[in-house]
């Protein structure tokens, strides 16, 4: 079976470039000749890449989920997290601050249970958010696979159409 | 003293240009006269590019992009600008001078409880930049899954599909031959398809009941790009 290639890139611009071909899209496909006289099987057909997608047009994504995701587990494990607590280091040294520093959360007026609640939140409203825009759906994967099922058992159009061919020499045949 | 009313005396109405943002677009398009005696194969459709149709009417897309994308990371990393620290700093100070108290402000710790609590801050505003910032950019300037999907099914099927021109000959001999065995084949009309699912005779379904594959399909006198498949019965036994 042919495989489609799917190639974001040649739709896309190249990841964090933001780059884009000045071509007009083109509403009005020209015609195909077709493939032969029976036809092939289509190929199968690649699952969609969004966060691909998404990464060519919005610099330093991966980055930017790995913060959001790490600022979130520290709230859902009521901790101050690390990127608060580096705040508060090198805010001291510019400072010059050299008493012991708190980083409990009650010294940002917080508690651990305060945290872990605006954490539950948080990772509430992200979870959705990356799910729809990065991920693919289950629907449109099953979609995907069920297609390309569908088109991986198809009968050979050659075969079949020779077969068909023959059918209708002995129809007429025995018609004579 | 009653005064009457004169629409004149604060102007008139301005003349409003008539507004019909969508008029450049045709509705009606015209009948075509077709592709010659057999049709042909739909031609590839093109993924749409988002991003570059915004770019032509939103300068600098690339460059807010990137822009925006620093803002919120630098939001969600919590580092604090120098900006800021002096802000805190100089609140301090202030707030120290209002109670009367001397030195220079909060005392250490306070003033790193401040640094952290703003830190803390930035981190959920940007949290909040992220969840409205995502989902837009996703949807002005990217495509779909399910339409990237939906394209690239379309085009398969396209790619494969038999030659119109040869299918519809060899369609004309099988329904001669059909009709010189008395139809006891049912003919040949449609084995070989017509543009649309290719496959032939026995179709491009995964699962075809062998129970069913014979009285559905075959005897079915014509299946092409316009058969509506659904209405076989592809169920496993």
């Amino acid at each position: 079976m042919t495989t489609v290639p799917y190639n974001p890139a040649a739709f896309s611009p190249a990841i964090g470039t933001g780059s884009f071909s000045p071509a007009p899209y083109n509403a009005n496909p020209s015609p195909q000749g077709g493939s032969g006289i029976f036809g092939s099987v289509p190929g199968a057909v690649q699952m969609p890449q969004p966060f691909q997608s998404l990464g060519s047009v919005y610099p330093n994504l991966p980055q930017t989920n790995t913060a959001m995701s790490g600022d979130i587990l520290s709230n859902l494990t009521g901790q101050v997290s690390p990127a608060t607590q580096t705040a508060i280091y090198d805010a001291g040294a510019k400072f010059g601050i050299n008493e012991p520093i708190n980083l409990s959360p009650l010294s940002l007026g917080e508690t651990d249970t305060s945290l872990e609640n605006m954490g539950l939140k948080e990772f509430s409203g992200a979870l959705p958010i990356v799910s729809q825009t990065q991920t693919v759906s289950p629907q449109v994967q099953a979609q995907v696979a069920q297609y390309n099922a569908e088109m991986a058992a198809a009968p050979n159009p050659n075969e079949a159409g020779i077969a068909g061919l023959a059918m209708g020499a002995l129809g007429l045949i025995a018609a004579l | 003293m009653a005064t009457n009313y004169n629409p004149n005396a604060f102007g008139t109405n301005p003349t409003l240009p008539s507004f019909a943002p969508n008029a450049g677009y045709n509705a009606n398009p015209s009948p075509q006269g077709g592709s010659g005696l057999f049709g042909a194969v739909p031609g590839a459709v093109q993924m749409p590019n988002p991003f570059s149709d915004l770019s032509k009417v939103y300068p600098n897309l690339a460059a807010s992009n990137t822009a925006a994308s620093g803002d919120v990371m630098s939001n969600l990393s919590g580092i604090l600008s120098p900006d800021v620290l002096n802000q805190i700093q100089t609140a301090g100070a202030q707030n120290a001078f209002s109670q009367g108290l001397s030195g220079s402000g909060f005392a250490g710790n306070e003033l790193l409880d401040a640094v952290g609590q703003a830190s803390q801050q930035e981190q959920s505003t940007g949290e909040g930049q992220y969840n409205t910032v995502i989902p837009q950019i996703t949807q002005s300037q990217t495509v779909a899954p399910s339409t990237e999907a939906e394209i690239a099914e379309s085009n398969a099927i396209s790619a494969a599909a038999p030659n119109p021109t040869l299918s519809g000959l060899a369609n004309i001999f099988g329904d001669l031959a059909g009709f010189g065995s008395g139809g006891g084949f049912g003919g040949l009309s449609g084995l070989f398809g017509g543009g649309g699912t290719s496959g032939g005779a026995f179709g491009t379904a995964g699962v075809v009941s062998p129970d069913n594959w014979s009285s559905d399909i075959l005897n079915t006198s014509t299946i092409d790009a316009n058969t509506d498949m659904s209405s076989f019965d592809f169920s496993v036994d």
